[in-house]
């Protein structure tokens, strides 16, 4: 398909479907460059929990207790 | 002792390359007759399970039902979380019961930590061939 039959499809999106389009565009040409998307200086999150010793605890006395009837 | 089974890594951002390849683990989830498959993520460095708000919505657990809070580290620090027991089921092991820190958070991947994961089930990581093995604990 060339770009001029593809920009009419394009028009119609909803605004949310041109981001992901454009989304899925830099996707496509980072990989094809072999560009990295992690940018110096930001930060990303890292969800692990870690250290989280009374977490633990707490959870480890939950499994120590006798199983409870089953309800219904 | 059982047969360990034998699990790919999943590529989760193709524009990264081989650096998003991560060991999620397909699961079932149960609580009282909910059930449900989640792709959970093991993270050793977690030193507990944690379960996203949605997927325990899922599975029914109500959140003032559950009188256990917990408090997370990290990132999840910032919000509410609650001690919930469930069971699970990996492959064609038997089911076991399973601890988790059910979070108010839902931009948390299912986790898979040493509280009580690790303490299950024995896995060995064969990362430069994007693969892993589970096997119940001896």
């Amino acid at each position: 398909m060339s770009l001029a039959e593809l920009i009419p499809n394009l028009q119609k999106l909803e605004k949310a479907d041109k981001l992901r389009a454009l989304q899925f565009l830099l996707l496509e040409l980072a990989k094809e460059e072999g560009i990295s998307l992690f940018i110096p200086n930001v930060s990303y999150p890292i969800w692990t929990p870690h250290n989280a010793f009374g977490a633990a605890n707490t959870l480890m006395d939950m499994l120590a207790k006798p199983l409870e009837p089953k309800r219904g | 002792m059982a047969e360990a089974e034998r699990y790919s890594f999943t590529e989760l951002e193709p524009s990264l390359g081989a650096a998003s390849y991560m060991p999620l683990l397909p699961l079932s989830l149960l609580h009282n007759d909910q059930r449900i498959t989640v792709s959970a993520l093991l993270d050793t460095g977690s030193t507990v399970n944690v379960l996203p708000f949605n997927l325990g919505a899922q599975l029914g657990l109500a959140w003032d039902e559950q009188s256990t809070p917990v408090q997370l580290t990290g990132n999840l620090a910032q919000f509410e979380a609650r001690g919930v027991l469930l069971t699970a089921q990996v492959g064609s092991f038997d089911p076991v019961r399973l601890v988790f820190a059910w979070t108010r958070s839902d931009d948390v991947p299912p986790l898979l930590g040493q509280v009580n994961f690790f303490m299950e089930f024995d896995v060995c990581f064969h990362r430069s061939q994007l693969a892993f093995e589970v096997r119940p604990k001896a």
